[in-house]
């Protein structure tokens, strides 16, 4: 049976559930949430179904005509069958977490009717064919992340927090749109000539976009791809457009999990991926890209060091991975296709172990009831599960791993193990070794450390050592904990036990159909692939920095060896700048919105306005009321003046009559 | 006959009178005068062209215009008397209600 | 005669003024009707009634005042009569 005419189930289902909890949820038992868990269950199968389809019989492919040149359909390759996958398991699992976590709120039906729709517009980005249907479906998921931050709406920092991640990634979005529009009229200026016009042409399809990138200039595509870049920049938080994520760990943990750390800030790496050939035919914007990444890597990490609240920590964490991702993809200027491949294995494995992380922070902050990390500690005897759920992602995280040794095959090590191992070794050591620029080598490896070094930090503060406080925590019940352990297995097992036929599986993306029909356009870049034999350091340096993360921060938070009270008060002006995040909030708020932008700007063109435009306007009218002012002295109201001037007028008269002639 | 240009000059001459004192005199009982002047001044002219073309049509018109002075003359003096039962003076200075 | 008053004196003082009305209308119509008067000729007022032309101006004015202008004329009478009246009107000192 061909299950890709199923294919329109998978967003729609949960669209139905949005609308069915919405309505009935109060009536029904535990809000409701049983809806959209049976919807997005549904969805998955369907998914798993056309994945197998997909390696027989190829691409899914539906679309129907829309108006003009644009058409409504769906794509789904193999980069968007294992995105499908993932999306709809993981947002199936913490959608089964929420059951318990949100027992206790009024407001449940809401809830899980927006994660039903945000699930909904996600899958939609996902199966979008082309860019257009695309970036509607993108609006529609920055909607249901500002409705799920603000879901608390009373507390204002819940409140200003949702505005605040909408008008930021606002601004990623006009990039987008604006690159979008100028695709648009590209391909119509040159594309659309050369096809003839027997049949429609979609021109934002991504399949009529990819087959003819070489008749697009390669300047025209580097602006596109550089304002995709900037729609990436806004949703996936990278530099500059990352100070959203940290606040917007305002909403609840599960929202958290399934947004900010799975799903939501995925979607701009799935739109560098999906627009890859673009960005492969014109490889300056790949390097921005790869610059951008690492740079957000090692410069989210060195906020998360110092932050006390658990969440914001992996809020940080989750930009710093988010950063892996696209140095990943900013390789494929060398690489290749084989770079999709990379990033969308650590984005997958980042969802697992990520999501993870968040669940039992929610675990924790449900059974502790305060989010503080200073005010946790040894929680390892109460919460068994939790803790050592937490232990297996927070390996992930850092990266652990043996580096030498392959079973069957398979590497020994936890997901992330293998998946920031692959980025690393196969991706930024690559670059550098064909093109002698070792930054993101850099990037990546201190990004590693300082990773690893909070996240055991974190671990070590919530679980290890002796109380802080008097707390009554217990573990959680088991709609909470079971979820966690499928996510804790997955974080350890997937990696190696599917890296090579991923990176296979995902090769058949684009490399035959359009890279290498691309290969002879792209001027002096020369794809080169994946560099061989590396040096044995350079395979240690990521175990290494790794495992030396773990025993100092053993040693600092748990055994107490050492003190960094010292440094880390705010009085060090290093910790200050850390601690205030290197004052984005005075840069950003202060300096840029309130001084220069409302100051300056603001104030100029409501000057204008009100001083010239109106006063033109009233200088007219004054001066006609001014005009009358002086006129209307000619009504004395002395008949002897009326009559002085008639007979002047009769004068005049007889005077030109008698010049010029009576006739 | 004389020419008919010394009865023009005449007729100007109290024509111009009977303006000036209409413009600049304060009482209202000069002013009626002086428009009489004018109105006798008009007579003049008329009555001049009249003999010089030997046609009796102008003597008519006078006759009327003669008429048409005393009634207007007598309206005249009936309001005249209405503001000064008003204002004890017919000082037309002071009759500017109707101003801006 | 002495005065007679009353309804009787009335009907007397009527009966008279009728009769004495009809005996008037009476002669005249005797007297206007039983003589000829001569044939009627156009006035040629720019000359004497013996031939002479020795008109003077107020003659000729009065001529044409009574038959090119004589509408005009009446006219006038009228403009005179409503400026009388108005002027009056106005000039009246108000009763108390």
């Amino acid at each position: 049976m061909d299950y890709g005419s199923l294919a329109f189930l998978i967003p729609t289902l949960p669209v139905i559930a949005f609308v069915l909890t919405l309505a009935f949820g109060k009536k029904l038992p535990s809000g409701g949430g049983h809806i959209p868990i049976i919807a997005i269950a549904t969805s998955f199968v369907i998914s798993v179904l056309i994945f197998f389809q997909i390696g027989k019989t190829g691409p899914v492919e539906q679309s129907a005509h829309w108006f003009s040149v644009l058409n409504v359909g769906i794509y789904i390759d193999q980069l968007a069958v294992v995105m499908l996958m993932m999306v709809t398991f993981v947002s199936m699992l913490i959608h089964i977490y929420a059951l318990g976590y949100m027992s206790h709120d009024d407001a449940k039906p809401r809830y899980f009717a927006e994660t039903a729709l945000f699930t909904a517009a996600m899958l939609g980005v996902i199966l979008a064919d082309n860019i257009l249907q695309f970036f509607i479906a993108w609006e529609l998921v920055g909607l249901c992340s500002y409705l799920l931050i603000g879901f608390w709406y009373k507390k204002p920092s819940a409140a200003a927090a949702a505005k605040k991640a909408f008008l930021t990634t606002r601004v990623g979005d006009v990039l987008f749109l604006a690159g979008i529009v100028i695709l648009y009229f590209n391909m119509q200026k040159f594309v659309l000539p050369s096809l003839g016009s027997h049949d429609i042409v979609y021109l934002l399809q991504f399949s009529t976009i990819f087959e003819n990138l070489q008749m697009i200039p390669t300047n025209q595509l580097t602006i596109i791809t550089l304002l995709f870049f900037g729609g990436a920049v806004g949703k996936s938080g990278q530099f500059p457009l990352h100070v959203w994520l940290p606040d917007a760990m305002e909403g609840p943990t599960t929202v958290s999990a399934l947004i900010h750390a799975a799903t939501m800030v995925t979607a701009g790496v799935y739109l560098v991926a999906r627009t890859f050939p673009m960005f492969v035919a014109a490889p300056n914007s790949l390097l921005v890209v790869a610059y951008v990444g690492g740079f957000t890597a090692l410069f989210a990490s060195t906020m998360g060091l110092v932050m006390n609240d658990i969440k914001r920590v992996l809020a940080f964490s989750t930009i710093s991975q988010l950063g892996y991702m696209m140095l990943a993809l900013g390789m494929g200027a060398i690489i290749g296709g084989e770079a999709v491949g990379i990033s969308m294995f650590h984005l997958i494995n980042h969802a697992f172990f990520k999501a993870c992380l968040f669940l039992c922070a929610g675990s924790v902050i449900h059974a502790v009831g305060t989010n503080d990390l200073r005010e946790m500690g040894g929680l390892y005897s109460k919460m068994k599960i939790t803790a050592i759920t937490m232990l297996i992602a927070s390996l992930a995280l850092a990266g652990i791993g043996l580096p030498f040794l392959e079973i069957a095959g398979f590497k020994l090590g936890t997901s992330g193990f293998v998946s920031k191992d692959a980025i690393i070794v196969e991706g930024a050591w690559s670059y550098a070794h064909f093109t002698g620029d070792w930054i993101p080598f850099f990037f990546g490896v201190s990004a590693a450390l300082l990773t690893s070094i909070y996240t055991f930090r974190l671990w070590f503060m919530a679980f290890g050592g002796k109380q802080r406080k008097e707390l009554h925590a217990h573990e959680s019940p088991s709609t909470m904990t079971v979820p966690l352990m499928i996510l804790a297995v997955l974080a350890l097992v997937f990696g190696s036990l599917t890296f090579t036929p991923f990176l296979g599986f995902l090769e058949g993306t684009y490399e035959e159909p359009y890279l290498e029909k691309l290969g002879e356009f792209m001027g002096g870049n020369e794809i080169q692939g994946i560099a061989h034999n590396p040096d044995t350091i350079i395979l240690l340096l990521p175990v290494i920095v790794g495992i030396f993360g773990l025993v100092f921060s053993w040693a600092v938070y748990h055994k107490r060896l050492f003190s960094v009270a010292s440094i880390g008060h705010m009085g060090n002006p290093l910790f200050k700048i850390l601690a205030k995040r290197y004052y984005q909030h005075e840069i950003f708020i202060e300096l840029i919105s309130l001084k220069f932008t409302y100051g300056i700007l603001a104030r100029a063109g409501e000057f204008c306005d009100r001083k010239i435009v109106d006063g033109i306007i009233d200088s007219i009218s004054s001066f006609i009321v001014g005009g009358a002012e002086v006129l209307k002295k000619i009504q004395t109201g002395v008949v002897q003046n009326y009559a002085t001037v008639t007979i002047i007028g009769v004068g005049l008269i007889a005077l030109i009559l008698s010049f010029r002639g009576v006739v | 006959m004389l020419p008919v240009s010394y009865f023009l000059i005449v007729s100007a001459i109290v024509f111009s009178i009977g303006v000036y004192g209409v413009m600049t005199l304060r009482s209202g009982i000069m002013i009626m005068m002086c428009v009489e002047l004018m109105l006798n001044a008009a007579n003049i002219n008329l009555i001049a062209f009249s003999s010089h073309f030997s046609q009796v049509n102008g003597h008519v018109f006078v006759l009327f215009s003669i008429a048409l002075a005393a009634a207007e003359a007598a309206i005249g003096f009936a309001i005249l008397m209405s503001i000064f039962r008003s204002k004890q003076n017919v000082n037309i200075d002071n009759i500017n209600v109707l101003r801006w | 005669m002495e005065q007679l008053s009353g309804k009787v004196g009335n009907m007397i003082n009527l009966a008279t003024a009728l009769l004495l009305i009809a005996a008037f209308v009476f002669a005249i119509t005797i007297a206007s009707t039983s003589n000829t008067w001569g044939d009627a000729k156009p006035i040629d007022y720019t000359v004497w009634d013996d031939g002479s032309k020795d008109m003077s101006g107020i003659e000729h004015v009065g001529g044409l005042l009574f038959t090119k202008y004589v509408v005009p004329f009446e006219v006038l009478s009228l403009i005179l009569l409503a400026a009388l009246l108005g002027s009056i009107y106005m000039a009246k000192k108000e009763e108390e």
